[in-house]
């Protein structure tokens, strides 16, 4: 196996109580990459993704991280090796404060790290305005960042982003795509996302693999991702 | 003058009604609201507490230590029920109700069984004070600070440390907090024990007022229920002012008509509120909020 591999999918299997969503996913992500992956509702991505984190259990194939397979461990021990999970539709702790959400991303790190939150606060201004108002009031976009910025707390050294642009303004969706490339060029952090929109995809991704029924079936490159239709034609596969 | 004494009466009533429903329910509205589980077994770990921080005072421990040997004791044997009982149940909130209904008449009647019907009890300490034409135990004006103590420490516990915000964020979005590396098992583990130990803590309190016998906590749990019930889910919005006015309803019909007419009150009360609030106090407001 290449020594840059991070992230090492083979042939996973993977559903809901015994019925299969994910049939046979394989691919590869590098170290420092920023990879989508793109298809229509209902191919899979975010079973993917909760397989990835650990919600879901492996029923066949494995997930290595940087060689080593973590189909065994329960989410939180996944998440404590460095990987930080945004959810599709955000999914912040409603009835805490901005504040408080933030400090429980400490725990992908294990531990609190000096001048981090300023450092979120550095990224995602709206955060700092309202530190103190409760997460559930705020939109769907300082909703998204706050998901983002709670990850970010622990320094994950990959974030696995679940339909970022979902049910938010295309404003936004330009911001958090941007502040997403910043951050994986200064950190080097990896981003696997899950997409549709395509403003995102051409915005954010490097590499692309495209989903349909359960599997990956195309990957496309750097230069493929320019051409618009191209995108457009494999989301409506 | 008789008019200033009457007031404190009421005020002691009042006070005694709210350190009674307070002390005996938050432990068990800590484990319903931040776990879901209706814990059928809560009065006997205030039994738990009891027995130990009395057996703990006759070996001669002081009897502040043998009131925390009492709620750590109950706090340990929570701990123990969670992981061997109640956690495989997670998914089937009714078959906890039946799990902790068996321990509880496990427990009563095993104590029945190895201690016998009842226990010599240490005594009520500090004596009493007058006022006008009444006395007035000071004891039980101790167990009013305790009440207070006891929500203003687990307000700081929820709000201000590391423990507080991650259980917080493990009741409002377990799979999330899990993902975020939030080890929520171990989250549920310390908060049954949290809730166990608050129960052994009333036990080891009310100890030296009352006799005990192994079905002693059945005699705390008509109220900490009527208090869960009418507070909701969230022990701030919820329990705290559900004893304020039920720890009022109490002390008002208890002066008036006597003992009796204050426990009916509580049960009428219960049903009222029900039929009007069905998420009881802080359901209302927290759908308010949102």
């Amino acid at each position: 196996m290449r020594k840059d591999v991070i992230l090492d999918v083979i042939s996973l299997h993977a559903g809901y109580g015994g019925k299969p969503v994910l049939q046979g996913v394989d691919f590869q992500v590098r170290e420092g990459e920023i990879v989508a992956v793109i298809g229509r509702n209902g191919v899979g991505k975010s079973t993917l993704m909760k397989t990835l984190i650990g919600l879901l259990p492996t029923d066949r194939g494995s997930i290595n991280l940087r060689g080593a397979s973590i189909d065994l461990l329960a989410a939180h021990q996944r998440a404590r090796r460095g990987i930080g999970y945004v959810p599709q539709g955000r999914d912040v702790f409603p009835r805490m404060s901005v504040l408080e959400n933030l400090l429980v991303g400490e725990s992908i790190a294990g531990q609190a790290t000096e001048g981090k939150v300023d450092e979120i606060f550095h990224y995602f201004p709206i955060l700092k305005e309202r530190a103190d108002q409760r997460a559930g009031t705020m939109s769907g976009g300082q909703q998204q960042q706050l998901a983002i910025g709670r990850v970010l707390m622990g320094t994950p050294s990959m974030i696995l982003l679940d339909e970022p642009s979902e049910g938010i303004q295309p404003n936004i969706v330009q911001d958090i795509a941007r502040i997403t490339v910043e951050l994986n060029r200064k950190t080097g952090v990896t981003v696997v996302f899950v997409e549709q929109n395509i403003d995102m995809i051409r915005a954010m991704a490097q590499r692309c693999y495209v989903m349909d029924k359960g599997s990956i079936v195309a990957e496309l490159d750097k230069d493929m991702l320019q051409d618009r239709d191209i995108i457009r034609r494999y989301l409506s596969v | 003058m008789e008019f200033l004494y009457s007031i404190f009466s009421f005020l002691y009533q009042f006070g005694d009604a709210f350190a009674f429903l307070v002390l005996s329910s938050c432990g068990l509205a800590v484990i319903f609201g931040m776990m879901g589980v209706i814990n059928l077994a809560h009065g006997e770990f205030i039994l738990c507490g009891a027995y130990v921080s009395t057996s703990a005072a006759h070996m001669g421990l002081p009897l502040p230590l043998a009131i925390a040997a009492g709620s750590i004791a109950a706090g340990i044997a929570g701990m123990i029920v969670e992981l061997a009982v109640i956690r495989p149940l997670y998914a089937r909130p009714l078959d906890t109700i039946v799990a902790t209904w068996g321990i509880s008449m496990i427990v009563t009647q095993g104590t029945l069984i190895v201690l016998g019907t009842t226990m010599a009890g240490s005594g009520t300490p500090f004596g009493s004070f007058s006022v006008g034409a009444y006395s007035y135990s000071i004891y039980r004006v101790v167990l009013m600070v305790m009440a207070v103590v006891t929500l203003a420490a687990l307000w700081l516990m929820f709000t201000k440390t590391r423990f507080g915000i991650l259980a917080r964020a493990t009741i409002q979005v377990p799979h999330v907090a899990e993902a975020l590396g939030v080890n929520t098992n171990l989250i549920y583990s310390l908060t049954f024990g949290l809730g166990a130990a608050l129960a052994g803590l009333a036990g080891g309190l009310y100890a030296p007022t009352m006799t005990l016998v192994p079905t002693m906590g059945a005699s705390f749990m008509v109220e900490a229920f009527v208090t869960v019930v009418v507070g909701g889910a969230d022990i701030f919005l919820g329990t705290a002012p559900a004893a304020v006015v039920l720890g009022l309803i109490k002390a008002a019909l208890t002066s008036w008509k006597g003992q009796f007419a204050g426990q009916i009150g509580l049960l009428v009360a219960v049903i009222i509120v029900i039929r009007i609030l069905p998420r009881g106090i802080s359901g209302k407001i927290l759908k308010e909020r949102a």
